[in-house]
Protein backbone atom coordinates (compact mmCIF):
# COMPACT_ATOMS: atom_id res chain seq x y z
CA UNK A 1 0.00 0.00 0.00
CA UNK A 2 1.73 2.98 -1.05
CA UNK A 3 0.31 6.89 -0.83
CA UNK A 4 0.21 9.20 -3.58
CA UNK A 5 0.30 12.43 -1.62
CA UNK A 6 -2.15 15.21 -1.23
CA UNK A 7 -2.56 17.71 -4.00
CA UNK A 8 -4.61 20.54 -1.42
CA UNK A 9 -5.29 22.90 -4.18
CA UNK A 10 -7.03 19.79 -6.19
CA UNK A 11 -8.95 19.46 -2.93
CA UNK A 12 -9.73 23.37 -2.77
CA UNK A 13 -11.05 23.44 -6.47
CA UNK A 14 -13.17 20.14 -6.14
CA UNK A 15 -14.83 22.07 -2.79
CA UNK A 16 -15.80 24.77 -4.65
CA UNK A 17 -16.46 23.21 -7.71
CA UNK A 18 -18.70 20.51 -5.80
CA UNK A 19 -20.18 23.58 -3.67
CA UNK A 20 -21.41 25.48 -6.67
CA UNK A 21 -22.89 22.58 -8.23
CA UNK A 22 -24.93 22.40 -4.86
CA UNK A 23 -26.06 26.14 -5.45
CA UNK A 24 -27.33 25.24 -8.57
CA UNK A 25 -29.17 22.00 -7.53
CA UNK A 26 -30.95 22.98 -5.15
CA UNK A 27 -31.39 26.69 -6.94
CA UNK A 28 -33.43 24.82 -9.89
CA UNK A 29 -34.76 22.32 -7.82
CA UNK A 30 -35.72 24.61 -4.75
CA UNK A 31 -39.90 24.20 -5.23
CA UNK A 32 -39.47 20.14 -5.64
CA UNK A 33 -36.80 20.39 -2.49
CA UNK A 34 -39.48 22.34 -0.28
CA UNK A 35 -42.42 20.61 -1.34
CA UNK A 36 -40.39 17.25 -0.40
CA UNK A 37 -39.55 18.85 3.21
CA UNK A 38 -42.94 20.22 3.60
CA UNK A 39 -42.18 23.47 4.38
CA UNK A 40 -42.74 26.55 3.10
CA UNK A 41 -40.28 29.92 2.06
CA UNK A 42 -41.40 31.44 4.76
CA UNK A 43 -40.88 29.00 6.87
CA UNK A 44 -37.62 28.08 5.82
CA UNK A 45 -36.42 31.40 6.12
CA UNK A 46 -37.61 32.64 9.22
CA UNK A 47 -36.13 29.36 11.27
CA UNK A 48 -32.34 29.33 10.36
CA UNK A 49 -29.42 31.70 9.32
CA UNK A 50 -29.19 30.79 5.58
CA UNK A 51 -25.33 32.35 5.18
CA UNK A 52 -24.43 29.96 8.06
CA UNK A 53 -26.21 27.15 5.57
CA UNK A 54 -23.88 27.88 2.89
CA UNK A 55 -20.68 27.98 5.15
CA UNK A 56 -21.56 24.55 6.43
CA UNK A 57 -22.15 23.18 3.58
CA UNK A 58 -18.76 24.36 1.84
CA UNK A 59 -16.57 23.47 5.18
CA UNK A 60 -18.31 20.30 4.98
CA UNK A 61 -17.67 19.46 1.22
CA UNK A 62 -14.21 20.40 1.99
CA UNK A 63 -13.59 17.85 4.54
CA UNK A 64 -15.20 15.60 2.16
CA UNK A 65 -12.87 16.64 -0.61
CA UNK A 66 -9.55 16.08 1.74
CA UNK A 67 -10.93 12.33 2.90
CA UNK A 68 -12.04 11.78 -1.01
CA UNK A 69 -8.47 12.56 -2.16
CA UNK A 70 -6.72 10.34 0.82
CA UNK A 71 -8.72 7.39 -0.44
CA UNK A 72 -7.94 8.09 -3.66
CA UNK A 73 -4.51 8.69 -3.21
CA UNK A 74 -4.51 5.44 -1.37
CA UNK A 75 -4.80 3.64 -4.67
CA UNK A 76 -1.37 4.07 -4.84
CA UNK A 77 0.80 6.08 -7.72
CA UNK A 78 0.04 5.47 -10.96
CA UNK A 79 -3.70 4.59 -10.15
CA UNK A 80 -4.82 8.02 -9.79
CA UNK A 81 -7.01 8.68 -12.94
CA UNK A 82 -10.05 10.20 -13.50
CA UNK A 83 -12.11 6.96 -13.99
CA UNK A 84 -10.80 5.67 -10.86
CA UNK A 85 -11.28 8.93 -9.03
CA UNK A 86 -14.68 8.69 -10.14
CA UNK A 87 -15.77 5.34 -9.54
CA UNK A 88 -14.13 5.25 -6.18
CA UNK A 89 -16.70 8.56 -5.55
CA UNK A 90 -19.35 6.45 -6.58
CA UNK A 91 -18.75 3.54 -4.14
CA UNK A 92 -18.58 5.81 -1.83
CA UNK A 93 -21.72 7.67 -2.31
CA UNK A 94 -23.51 4.16 -2.96
CA UNK A 95 -21.77 2.74 0.65
CA UNK A 96 -21.94 5.59 2.45
CA UNK A 97 -23.85 8.72 1.30
CA UNK A 98 -27.19 7.20 0.03
CA UNK A 99 -27.44 4.15 3.16
CA UNK A 100 -27.10 6.53 5.50
CA UNK A 101 -29.62 9.42 4.13
CA UNK A 102 -31.85 6.12 3.47
CA UNK A 103 -31.75 4.94 6.85
CA UNK A 104 -32.31 8.69 8.89
CA UNK A 105 -34.50 9.45 6.11
CA UNK A 106 -36.41 6.59 6.55
CA UNK A 107 -36.32 6.97 10.48
CA UNK A 108 -37.30 10.40 10.61
CA UNK A 109 -40.25 10.05 8.30
CA UNK A 110 -39.18 11.95 5.49
CA UNK A 111 -40.59 12.00 2.06
CA UNK A 112 -39.00 9.93 -0.45
CA UNK A 113 -38.89 12.52 -2.70
CA UNK A 114 -36.42 14.35 -0.36
CA UNK A 115 -33.92 11.19 -0.36
CA UNK A 116 -33.55 11.12 -3.87
CA UNK A 117 -33.22 14.98 -3.75
CA UNK A 118 -30.48 14.80 -1.36
CA UNK A 119 -29.11 11.39 -2.70
CA UNK A 120 -28.71 13.25 -6.03
CA UNK A 121 -27.44 15.97 -5.01
CA UNK A 122 -24.45 13.82 -3.00
CA UNK A 123 -23.74 11.89 -5.89
CA UNK A 124 -23.41 14.91 -7.89
CA UNK A 125 -20.83 16.45 -5.62
CA UNK A 126 -18.78 13.15 -4.96
CA UNK A 127 -18.71 12.60 -9.15
CA UNK A 128 -17.48 16.18 -9.28
CA UNK A 129 -15.23 16.09 -6.41
CA UNK A 130 -13.48 12.61 -8.03
CA UNK A 131 -13.52 14.31 -11.50
CA UNK A 132 -11.40 17.46 -10.22
CA UNK A 133 -9.38 15.40 -7.98
CA UNK A 134 -8.71 12.90 -10.80
CA UNK A 135 -7.96 15.95 -13.90
CA UNK A 136 -5.34 17.26 -10.82
CA UNK A 137 -4.14 14.06 -10.02
CA UNK A 138 -4.39 14.21 -6.64
CA UNK B 1 -15.91 -15.80 -0.93
CA UNK B 2 -15.79 -18.50 -3.16
CA UNK B 3 -17.60 -18.39 -6.44
CA UNK B 4 -16.27 -21.78 -8.22
CA UNK B 5 -19.53 -23.24 -8.04
CA UNK B 6 -21.37 -20.39 -9.85
CA UNK B 7 -18.79 -20.43 -12.39
CA UNK B 8 -18.96 -24.15 -12.86
CA UNK B 9 -23.05 -24.36 -13.54
CA UNK B 10 -22.45 -21.53 -16.01
CA UNK B 11 -19.65 -23.02 -17.60
CA UNK B 12 -21.86 -25.94 -18.17
CA UNK B 13 -24.31 -23.08 -19.85
CA UNK B 14 -21.36 -21.76 -22.12
CA UNK B 15 -21.12 -18.89 -20.00
CA UNK B 16 -18.74 -16.93 -18.28
CA UNK B 17 -18.25 -14.83 -15.07
CA UNK B 18 -16.32 -11.89 -16.04
CA UNK B 19 -12.94 -12.31 -14.32
CA UNK B 20 -13.37 -8.99 -12.32
CA UNK B 21 -16.43 -10.12 -10.47
CA UNK B 22 -15.07 -13.20 -9.48
CA UNK B 23 -11.76 -11.43 -8.10
CA UNK B 24 -13.74 -8.97 -6.04
CA UNK B 25 -16.25 -11.75 -4.88
CA UNK B 26 -12.85 -13.60 -4.03
CA UNK B 27 -11.72 -10.66 -1.74
CA UNK B 28 -15.43 -10.92 0.04
CA UNK B 29 -14.79 -12.55 3.41
CA UNK B 30 -18.90 -13.83 4.02
CA UNK B 31 -17.97 -14.70 7.49
CA UNK B 32 -16.66 -11.71 8.19
CA UNK B 33 -19.13 -9.59 7.01
CA UNK B 34 -21.88 -11.16 8.50
CA UNK B 35 -20.11 -10.82 11.71
CA UNK B 36 -19.55 -7.10 11.53
CA UNK B 37 -22.97 -6.79 10.34
CA UNK B 38 -24.62 -8.13 13.20
CA UNK B 39 -22.56 -6.34 15.75
CA UNK B 40 -23.52 -3.37 13.82
CA UNK B 41 -27.24 -3.82 14.43
CA UNK B 42 -26.33 -4.29 18.43
CA UNK B 43 -24.41 -1.47 18.33
CA UNK B 44 -27.29 0.49 16.88
CA UNK B 45 -29.62 -0.74 18.90
CA UNK B 46 -28.00 -0.31 22.20
CA UNK B 47 -26.79 3.50 21.31
CA UNK B 48 -30.52 3.90 20.59
CA UNK B 49 -32.06 2.18 23.51
CA UNK B 50 -29.53 4.28 25.55
CA UNK B 51 -30.31 8.12 23.56
CA UNK B 52 -33.54 6.84 22.93
CA UNK B 53 -35.56 9.69 25.01
CA UNK B 54 -33.00 12.32 24.09
CA UNK B 55 -33.83 11.14 20.44
CA UNK B 56 -37.82 11.52 20.37
CA UNK B 57 -36.67 15.03 22.05
CA UNK B 58 -34.45 16.48 19.18
CA UNK B 59 -36.71 15.50 16.45
CA UNK B 60 -39.94 15.88 17.88
CA UNK B 61 -41.73 18.66 15.36
CA UNK B 62 -39.76 16.96 12.59
CA UNK B 63 -42.09 15.19 10.96
CA UNK B 64 -43.68 11.64 12.24
CA UNK B 65 -41.28 9.38 13.95
CA UNK B 66 -41.55 6.83 16.88
CA UNK B 67 -43.56 4.59 15.75
CA UNK B 68 -42.54 1.06 14.91
CA UNK B 69 -41.80 0.51 11.39
CA UNK B 70 -41.22 -3.04 9.70
CA UNK B 71 -40.57 -0.81 5.93
CA UNK B 72 -38.11 1.24 7.68
CA UNK B 73 -36.30 -1.39 9.94
CA UNK B 74 -35.90 -3.38 6.07
CA UNK B 75 -34.55 -0.37 4.64
CA UNK B 76 -32.32 0.39 7.18
CA UNK B 77 -31.33 -3.21 7.36
CA UNK B 78 -30.10 -3.40 3.49
CA UNK B 79 -28.57 0.07 3.70
CA UNK B 80 -26.47 -1.08 7.00
CA UNK B 81 -25.74 -4.36 4.68
CA UNK B 82 -24.57 -2.14 1.92
CA UNK B 83 -22.23 -0.08 4.10
CA UNK B 84 -20.55 -3.66 5.22
CA UNK B 85 -19.91 -4.74 2.35
CA UNK B 86 -18.60 -1.18 0.80
CA UNK B 87 -16.46 -0.66 3.82
CA UNK B 88 -14.92 -4.53 3.21
CA UNK B 89 -14.10 -3.56 -0.31
CA UNK B 90 -12.59 -0.24 0.81
CA UNK B 91 -10.33 -2.08 3.74
CA UNK B 92 -8.81 -4.74 0.98
CA UNK B 93 -8.48 -1.62 -1.64
CA UNK B 94 -6.80 0.61 0.87
CA UNK B 95 -5.05 -2.10 2.03
CA UNK B 96 -5.62 -1.64 5.61
CA UNK B 97 -6.83 -4.92 6.25
CA UNK B 98 -5.96 -5.27 10.26
CA UNK B 99 -8.42 -4.77 13.13
CA UNK B 100 -6.39 -1.11 13.65
CA UNK B 101 -6.55 -0.65 9.42
CA UNK B 102 -10.37 -1.02 9.84
CA UNK B 103 -10.97 1.38 12.35
CA UNK B 104 -8.76 3.99 10.61
CA UNK B 105 -10.56 3.06 6.96
CA UNK B 106 -14.04 3.58 9.51
CA UNK B 107 -13.05 6.57 11.08
CA UNK B 108 -12.06 8.09 7.66
CA UNK B 109 -15.25 7.25 5.81
CA UNK B 110 -17.12 8.55 8.81
CA UNK B 111 -15.50 11.89 9.25
CA UNK B 112 -15.28 12.60 5.29
CA UNK B 113 -18.84 11.16 4.33
CA UNK B 114 -21.09 10.07 6.82
CA UNK B 115 -20.63 13.32 9.33
CA UNK B 116 -20.85 15.62 6.84
CA UNK B 117 -23.78 14.70 4.83
CA UNK B 118 -25.58 14.58 8.35
CA UNK B 119 -24.79 17.93 9.34
CA UNK B 120 -25.40 19.49 6.18
CA UNK B 121 -28.27 17.96 5.62
CA UNK B 122 -29.66 18.62 9.13
CA UNK B 123 -28.95 22.09 9.30
CA UNK B 124 -30.36 22.61 5.90
CA UNK B 125 -33.82 20.92 7.42
CA UNK B 126 -33.63 22.72 10.02
CA UNK B 127 -33.22 20.33 12.38
CA UNK B 128 -31.43 20.60 15.79
CA UNK B 129 -27.54 19.78 16.15
CA UNK B 130 -28.52 17.37 19.10
CA UNK B 131 -29.95 15.05 16.44
CA UNK B 132 -27.41 15.43 14.48
CA UNK B 133 -24.61 14.72 16.98
CA UNK B 134 -26.99 11.48 18.12
CA UNK B 135 -26.89 10.12 14.82
CA UNK B 136 -23.38 10.64 13.79
CA UNK B 137 -22.60 9.12 17.03
CA UNK B 138 -24.71 6.15 15.98
CA UNK B 139 -22.80 5.81 12.85
CA UNK B 140 -19.32 6.42 13.96
CA UNK B 141 -19.94 3.44 16.52
CA UNK B 142 -21.54 1.21 13.82
CA UNK B 143 -18.53 2.00 11.48
CA UNK B 144 -16.24 1.92 14.57
CA UNK B 145 -17.24 -1.72 15.64
CA UNK B 146 -17.79 -3.36 12.32
CA UNK B 147 -14.08 -2.23 11.16
CA UNK B 148 -12.83 -3.71 13.53
CA UNK B 149 -14.93 -6.75 12.99
CA UNK B 150 -13.89 -7.45 9.77
CA UNK B 151 -10.12 -6.16 10.34
CA UNK B 152 -10.30 -8.71 13.53
CA UNK B 153 -11.73 -11.32 11.13
CA UNK B 154 -9.43 -11.35 8.30
CA UNK B 155 -6.34 -11.01 11.10
CA UNK B 156 -7.41 -14.48 12.68
CA UNK B 157 -7.82 -15.72 9.73
CA UNK B 158 -11.76 -16.59 10.44
CA UNK B 159 -13.31 -16.83 6.74
CA UNK B 160 -11.39 -16.29 4.07
CA UNK B 161 -8.45 -14.48 4.65
CA UNK B 162 -8.53 -11.54 2.14
CA UNK B 163 -5.43 -10.57 0.57
CA UNK B 164 -5.47 -7.20 -1.70
CA UNK B 165 -4.12 -8.05 -4.89
CA UNK B 166 -4.90 -6.49 -8.27
CA UNK B 167 -7.80 -6.98 -9.88
CA UNK B 168 -7.28 -8.67 -13.34
CA UNK B 169 -7.09 -6.58 -16.43
CA UNK B 170 -10.54 -6.69 -18.46
CA UNK B 171 -9.22 -8.60 -20.95
CA UNK B 172 -7.40 -11.20 -19.39
CA UNK B 173 -8.66 -14.66 -19.14
CA UNK B 174 -11.57 -15.76 -16.95
CA UNK B 175 -9.02 -18.22 -14.84
CA UNK B 176 -6.98 -15.26 -13.70
CA UNK B 177 -4.58 -15.73 -10.62
CA UNK B 178 -6.15 -14.21 -7.08
CA UNK B 179 -4.50 -15.27 -3.67
CA UNK B 180 -7.28 -15.86 -1.62
CA UNK B 181 -8.05 -19.27 -0.36
CA UNK B 182 -11.23 -21.67 -1.35
CA UNK B 183 -13.72 -22.20 1.60
CA UNK B 184 -15.57 -18.78 1.81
Amino acid sequence: MTFAGINHLAVLVAAVVSWLFGAVWYGSLGKYWMAALGKTREELQAGGANPVMFIVAFVAQLIMAEMLAGLIGHLGPGQVSIKNAMISAAFVWFGFVLTVLVTNHGFQGAKRELTLIDGAHWLGVLLLQGLVLGLFGV
Amino acid sequence: MDLTAIEDKLKAMGLELPAQLAHYAGEINSTAILAALVAGWIVGFIWYALVGDVWADEASGSGKSGAFSPRRQIFGGIAQVVMTIMLSSFMTRLGYTGAYGGVHTAWLLWFGFVMTIIFVNYANLGKRVGLALIDSIHWLLVLTVMGVVLGAFNQWGIGVPVQASAPPAATSQPAATTTTSSGG
